[in-house]
């Protein structure tokens, strides 16, 4: 019996170093660029990271990142001056763009089509509307230099809470992750039973839950009360949405307030024949992001930034 | 509980020390365990068909000794029959009723009568075709006074519910297992490294190969209208390789288990997709239950001795049942009758005893083509039938074949949840390749001399199940429906 434990205890761990070197080797483990807390009090990426993101099972997703000196993945530097025409697009992980290339982001593809025009992509994981317009507020010098502003945010997750206060996160088994293929193991939900047992002892991460039952209510009296805390100018801001996921009411108080939306809704709605996003996760996907790409560019023609 | 789960992989742990550790003294003990084990076990997935088990147990345990103690046949014959209904009477019940009663309505209207007809909702106990069988076995084998009844009714309670086996088999038989539980297990190394190699092969069989196919074969055959023909002889195709993955991975880490705990457990495969005609298919393929419906059906109905119009009735009989024992459903029935379709023409010319006790391709001479037409004909066949096995009802088979020989065309198809493709074209070929090199030994799938060939072996095979695991697939077994 001794023999027998001695061999699985130290069979099993010569295999668990191999398979450590296979997972490193082929770099299949989950990978993301660092994030800190920064001193404005909003998330950030660790600036100057260069690499891949890795994202879903066997490398389902890799993709170029680039952080720039602001903290966020951009094939540009964020520098707005007075002369130039910058507008900056703010929100989650479907802007920050780590599921595709930098060079082929939203915001690189309206500079493709409007020459004149510098898009500064604040994107950030999870970000919701309160994080984007507490960014504003806290960056007034840099966001007053910057011709035009859009949030983007989906009605159902991003309008949850009325005001900004830092949201203490938590690195899941911080010490697992020093070993990646315990990390792997981790992202593929191997252990998934075990996190939602921990999750019963307040364990982990806990998503943002809504508890109420009248959400559309909550969600405008949110919205209400962010704009009245954080300001917003009308003349110089837009929230980018899809109308078909967002509750009529809503989108009848953006109306009837004079708030300008820029919307995606139609345009997803039309490309039924091919996917919108990806197929293993919900981000959009390159032909998704052309079509709110094409929505901005045609708001823009519309009403051209002076 | 599922074998593929992180609490089997709590528990087994956890069983494997108690066992050998605090209850290695006393036989008894060893077997109170394992009935407690075996009803965590099954109680897990739902502790109220634990009842059905147990009445299973004590039902069977006292018709054994009454059968042995009574003399007079009429009165032996009334428990044998008292055995077969209680059993077969919840099998009956649990998975038979609906389907009767609805094609009962149906047979009805057929001739323009409506009768009104109540389907109830029931839940298939899990696993019972398989420990209803076993229970019979021992029985039956009473009966025939092949087997002294056991006095011992833990031992015979860790029988029935032994819990490596008790879901999906090896369809155990008593003058097997029931010696072996008799017996104060002693710890064995060798048997006991070996169940670990079983259930690492098993394992990676099921998430690996079996798993990681289900989706496709899912998307294949939910939407056969909207694919080519080429795509749905890949789905068929991988149906065959999912199938078999998951049952005899599962046989594989139950053997595996039950050497862990000192229980020899019969094999259940022998690479089945190595044979070279539907014959030896069957003497490959869930061996524990075709050599059941050989002893308890076809040789008592006649067997091979009798006329042989008789022979292929009895083999048509025995084949159709097989298949209705897979499921209420007329696709199994329908399976059942394809192979009995090839079966039957090979015992007519007197060749389903061909290739018995031989390895396939044993080196390059004048049968090597010959036997490799062989494996490529059965394979072909048996694959083909799978679209019965795996089709909803009559109609979505036609349909597939239908869809499949009828319209032809090309068209590349692309994994459902966006992983690559050739990923699994180069995971099936060696798999396939790895087989063929060990089929020798079905018990020993890392029989190598070289320590190093061994060690990069088990780190291969852990390191493909973790590739090919996705947490979103559903990893139930599919014979724990049967």
């Amino acid at each position: 019996m001794f023999r027998f434990i001695k061999n699985i205890v130290v069979k099993g761990f010569l295999i668990f170093l191999v398979l450590e070197i296979l997972v490193r080797f082929f770099h299949l483990y989950n990978d993301m660029p660092d994030w800190f807390l920064a001193d404005d009090k909003t998330y950030k990426r660790v600036p100057g990271q260069e690499g891949y993101a890795v994202f879903g099972n066997r490398k389902q997703n890799v993709s170029a990142y680039r952080i720039n000196q602001s903290g966020y993945n951009s094939f540009r530097e964020f520098n707005p001056t007075e002369e130039g025409i910058e507008v900056a697009i703010l929100g989650d992980s479907f802007i920050e763009g780590l599921h595709q290339d930098y060079h082929n982001s939203i915001g690189k593809k309206i500079e493709d089509e409007l020459k004149h025009v510098h898009v500064y992509e604040y994107g950030h994981s999870n970000f919701d509307l309160a994080d984007q317009m507490f960014l504003v507020q806290a960056n007034e010098e840099i966001f007053s230099k910057i011709d035009f502003i859009i949030f983007e945010f989906k009605y159902f997750d991003d309008l949850l809470r009325a005001e900004y206060s830092i949201e203490n996160r938590r690195v899941v088994f911080p010490l697992l992750r020093y070993s990646k293929l315990l990390t792997y193991f981790l992202d593929i939900g191997l252990v998934d039973s075990v996190k939602k047992v921990l999750r019963n002892f307040n364990i982990g991460q806990t998503p943002r839950k809504v508890d109420k039952t009248d959400k559309d209510s909550l969600f405008l009296n949110n919205f209400k009360s962010l704009i009245s805390k954080y300001g917003i100018d009308k003349t110089k801001s837009a929230f980018l949405l899809n109308s078909n996921d967002t509750n009529v009411e809503f989108l009848g108080f953006l109306k009837n307030n004079g708030i300008p939306i820029i919307d995606y809704g139609d345009g997803l709605k039309k490309s039924c024949d091919s996917p919108t996003t990806l197929i293993f996760d919900r981000h959009w996907n390159d032909n998704g992001r052309n079509i709110v790409a094409e929505a901005i560019i045609d708001f823009f023609k519309r009403k051209p930034i002076k | 509980m599922l074998f593929n789960s992180l609490e089997f992989f709590v528990f087994l742990p956890l069983v494997f020390f108690i066992y050998w550790f605090l209850t290695f003294k006393s036989l008894r003990v060893q077997n109170v365990f394992i009935v407690i084990a075996s009803y965590l076990f099954y109680g897990w997935w739902d502790w109220r068909f634990l009842s059905l088990i147990a009445i299973s147990t004590v039902v069977d345990y006292y018709i054994g000794i009454n059968l042995y103690k009574e003399k007079r046949e009429s009165k032996r014959k009334l428990l044998l029959w008292g055995s077969l209904v209680i059993n077969i009477g919840f099998l009956g019940f649990f998975k038979y009723y609906n389907f009767f009663a609805e094609n009962f309505v149906q047979a009805f209207s057929f001739f323009g009568n409506t009768i009104s007809s109540r389907s109830l909702n029931i839940i298939l106990p899990v696993g019972i075709s398989f420990y209803t069988f076993q229970t019979l076995s021992y029985t039956i084998d009473v009966y025939r006074s092949k087997l002294e009844p056991t006095k011992d009714f833990i031992g015979f309670a860790a029988f029935v519910a032994f819990f490596p086996q008790l879901v999906a088999g090896p369809i155990e038989r008593a003058s097997n297992l029931l010696p072996q539980l008799q017996k104060r297990r002693t710890f064995n190394y060798k048997q006991a490294s070996g169940g670990l190699k079983l259930i690492t092969w098993g394992l990676f069989k099921k998430v690996a190969i079996a798993d990681s196919l289900a989706p496709m074969v899912d998307d294949i055959f939910s939407n056969v209208g909207t694919y080519p023909s080429s795509t749905l002889f890949l789905g068929v195709i991988f149906f065959g390789f999912q199938i078999y993955g998951d049952f005899s991975g599962y046989s594989d880490i139950a053997i595996g288990t039950s050497k862990l705990l000192g229980i020899e457990l019969m094999s259940n495969f022998k690479f089945p997709y190595f044979s070279r005609n539907i014959a030896e298919f069957w003497r490959r393929w869930h061996i524990s239950l075709s050599t059941w419906f050989r002893d308890y059906i076809y040789i008592p109905l006649g067997g091979s001795k009798s006329s042989l119009k008789t022979v292929i009735r009895n083999i048509l009989l025995v084949f159709l049942i097989s298949g209705f024992w897979h499921g209420a459903n007329w696709t199994f029935i329908a399976w059942g009758a394809i192979h009995a379709l090839f079966f039957i023409p090979l015992l007519i010319s007197g060749r389903n005893r061909k290739f018995l006790n031989s390895f396939v391709l044993m080196g390059l001479n004048k049968s090597t083509l010959k036997e490799m037409l062989g494996i490529l004909t059965t394979f072909v066949v048996v694959t083909l039938s799978w679209v019965f096995f795996r089709a909803e009802s009559l109609t979505h088979a036609a349909h597939y074949f239908k869809k499949m020989f009828f319209d032809m065309s090309f068209r590349v198809y692309n994994h459902p949840l966006g992983y690559r493709m050739v990923d699994y074209f180069i995971l099936l070929l060696l798999f396939v390749l790895y087989e063929y090199v060990i089929r020798k030994d079905e018990r020993n799938p890392y029989k190598f001399k070289s320590k190093p060939l061994r060690f990069i072996l088990y780190t291969l095979t852990i390191f493909g199940t973790i590739l090919f695991y996705d947490s979103g697939v559903d990893r139930s077994f599919i014979y724990f429906q049967f």
